[in-house]
């Protein structure tokens, strides 16, 4: 495969974007679902074509209009960016057919669907911060349009205070961008490489500040991607995600903030900065612990869901930030596991919403009767956020916490974690078990409650016979499709675990090797940091993880099983607290404690500084 | 080193407009002088070496760094798209909940919650 064609990961969905102008221009042309379409499957096409050259450890790159590197324009297609894009096209194709099914989204919606993936494709590629800059924004833009769209509930004021937020983030990450332009003279991947092996020193007039002009220059530049992958003020996540259309729920919680933690992942490993990883290790701990315990106290179903991302987001930091192979590998595959148990979370939660229109779990119940098949597919996605074997979710968190077997707080904070896991998704899973329940009125007909409310209640059918609320039924084929083939993934990626964490490890593993360039001897850096300095070290872990190796940790071991009965069980006993009288209480008082817009603002400067403290120490 | 100080002023200035003010349309003009202290920053930046415009049809010599420039005439691009945007935000959230005062929209965003 040529390199130039690189390109044409971002020009095909920006291209089918303008495609999609023509259908807001003249109504009658239909062609802004099948430039969706036509463009996933070309990307897809294109993605499987360089597949075979990234397996094979070859990196490709291009620089537009033929300007020196570091100058032009230039994208670059390594081994860990095919992983990521195989992410986004994998998440895209469910949330393309539940859109399709779902209805009432015109060309405006698929314009911005279609920036959205052209965004994340040129995050992925780019080979400089300041592109990257640029397709951060793109991106940006297009998830705060989307979030807001339907301009439904809270949606308008989570997109502005989405906006506002990561606006404030990327002016951060701009400074960063001048600090270290004015340190080094360029903004090149690789070129800031070799200017952190040089040990960072900042330019001549402000050699005697190094302690804290680096640092800072550093923080703010994660600081500003941090605001989207959530991980210094997480609090605009619940909201924005949760009141969202339902495709783009799946499709934020599922890849938007995870691509931008692959550029965190790779800017920390680029720049070796291990006590970045230790800040993520603490700060990811701790946030998977808050998500799930603000998640338990939620009733609306979809914001409970979206506390959930925040916590399993905390999974993959902590991951990340632990620096073990296991952990980071295991993080590198939570993120993949993540992205389809929770897509298909919130798919099957939103079609709950659709039938009903209800979004509390104190108005609807026990729809399993009602719609077996969805209940199902709820099931699988529940089964996989909670660790059971042999969902995909098990993998990835065996992976982590065998990872993490060295650091003993973090290690229990993801432990409570995963109990209030379980807790919050059995209270969840109250939408398809129970009593029958639409709009708080019971739909059987001996349960169902004899007072003033049945009189007045409004119906068309005679009296004496049904009045049930109407569940709203439609043909909903290609959504049932779509989420399907999440529920195959979850399973699969379950199965073949084992294959699975071989293949994702070796595309990243290999593609990044050769990626920095000649002059840097680092070998496998992009993937493992510095945990794994040279390619003995790696094919020996990767040797540890072949096959046998690997079926027997996770298939073959009983401390796992153990661990996940004793999860189960433990979470089944907050659950019961949570349902009991004195729960409810600990959980009105609980949610009376919020975090206002400007005091956000504040944490998110309180989290640069923090993080600026951490890489001070380093320094 | 007196620009320097007008620029960090600048940037404090805005950084305190947009967490202290509690009008939708004041953050976001916040932002927007936040983003333009960050530019002016790289600009001048740039200017320091050299003291010609970097057009070198005409073989100039003694440029300034043109780098700076075309990086800051993208970023001007995007920070206009968003301040646009977010005023479109603030457009629909007023003729939502009448009002552009911050505390006053978390107050009955809230009311709804119960």
């Amino acid at each position: 495969m040529t390199s130039d064609a690189i390109l044409l990961f971002t020009v095909i969905p920006l291209f089918g974007s303008f495609v999609t102008l023509v259908e807001k221009a003249v109504p009658s042309l239909k062609v802004a679902k099948p430039a969706a379409l036509a463009s996933f499957f070309l990307s897809v096409l294109l993605l499987g074509l360089y597949g075979e050259g990234i397996y094979g450890g070859a990196v490709y790159s291009k620089v537009v209009g033929g300007w020196p590197r570091g100058i032009g324009i230039g994208q670059e297609l390594d081994g860990i960016a095919w992983v990521a894009l195989a992410l986004v096209y994998l998440i895209y194709l469910p949330v393309l057919l539940y859109s399709f099914s779902e209805g009432g989204y015109d060309s405006r919606f698929y314009f911005f669907l279609l920036l959205l993936q052209g965004g994340m494709a040129g995050i992925v590629l780019a080979y400089d911060v300041f592109n990257l800059f640029v397709f951060l924004e793109i991106t940006g833009i297009a998830a705060y349009v989307l979030i807001g769209y339907q301009k439904k509930d809270r949606a308008l004021f989570a997109g502005f205070k989405y906006l506002m937020l990561s606006s404030l983030g990327i002016t951060l990450f701009l400074l960063g961008v001048f600090l270290l332009y004015r340190d080094t003279g360029s903004l090149t991947y690789t070129d800031l490489r070799t200017w952190a092996l040089e040990g960072m020193a900042p330019a001549k007039p402000v050699t005697a500040l190094a302690w804290i002009s680096t640092p800072f220059a550093l923080a703010t530049l994660l600081a500003g991607i941090g605001v989207r992958t959530a991980f210094l003020p997480y609090t605009w996540l619940p909201d924005a995600h949760g009141f969202a259309p339902h495709p783009i729920s799946a499709s934020l919680s599922g890849v938007v903030i995870k691509i931008s933690f692959m550029v965190v992942w790779k800017l920390i490993v680029l720049l070796e900065l291990s006590e970045a990883r230790q800040f993520l290790l603490w700060m990811g701990s701790a946030i998977a612990l808050i998500g799930v315990l603000r998640a338990l106290t939620q009733t609306d179903v979809k914001v409970l869901l979206a506390w959930h991302s925040v916590s399993q987001m905390g999974y993959i930091f902590a991951g990340f930030g632990a620096g073990t192979e296991m952990a980071t590998v295991g993080s590198l595959y939570h993120m993949v596991s993540h992205a389809f148990f929770k897509a298909l979370l919130f798919l099957s939660v939103g079609t709950v919403i659709l039938f009903t229109g209800e979004r509390s779990l104190v108005k609807v119940s026990g729809l399993g009767r009602s719609f077996p098949y969805l209940a199902v597919l709820f099931a699988i996605g529940a089964l996989s956020i909670m660790g059971v074997p042999p969902f995909v979710g098990y993998v990835s968190k065996s992976l982590i916490f065998e990872g993490l077997k060295n650091h003993s707080i973090p290690y229990w904070l993801l432990f409570a974690a995963s109990v209030g896991t379980v807790a919050s998704f059995t209270k969840l899973s109250l939408l398809f078990r129970g009593s029958p329940m639409v709009a708080g009125k019971s739909t059987e007909d001996s349960a169902r409650p004899r007072g003033s409310f049945q009189r007045v209640e409004p119906t068309d059918t005679p009296s004496g016979l049904d009045t049930r609320p109407a569940l709203q039924t439609r043909p909903f084929k290609s959504g049932y499709l779509g989420m399907s083939l999440l529920a195959v993934f979850c399973v699969l990626g379950g199965l073949l675990g084992t294959y699975g964490i071989q293949l994702f490890s070796t595309i990243a593993l290999h593609g990044s090797a050769v990626s920095m360039g000649p002059a840097i001897s680092v070998g496998t850096a992009t993937l493992y940091g510095s945990a794994l300095p040279n390619e003995a070290a790696a094919s020996a872990f990767q040797e540890s993880m072949q096959l046998t190796h690997g079926v027997t940790f996770l298939w073959l071991n009983g401390k796992e099983y153990l661990k996940t009965i004793v999860t189960l069980l433990l979470g089944y006993g907050v659950y019961r607290f949570i349902v009991s009288k004195k729960g409810k209480e600990v959980q009105a008082w609980a949610n009376r404690l919020r975090i206002s817009f400007d005091n956000q603002l504040v944490l998110l400067l309180v989290g640069l500084i923090l993080l600026a403290v951490f890489l001070a120490i380093q320094y | 080193m007196i620009a320097l100080l007008l620029i960090s002023l600048l940037f404090l200035v805005s950084l305190g407009g947009m967490i202290l003010s509690k009008n939708l349309i004041r953050k976001v003009m916040a932002l927007n002088m936040l983003n333009s202290a960050v530019i002016i920053l790289f600009i001048f930046f740039g200017s320091l070496k050299g003291t010609h415009a970097p057009i070198l049809v005409g073989g100039e010599t003694d440029i300034v760094d043109p780098i700076p420039q075309a990086l800051m005439l993208t970023a001007i691009v995007v920070g206009i798209c968003v301040t646009a945007l977010a005023l479109a935000f603030i457009y629909r959230l007023y003729d939502r909940y009448g009002t552009t005062e911050l505390p006053e929209i978390e107050h009955q965003v809230h009311q709804n919650d119960q």
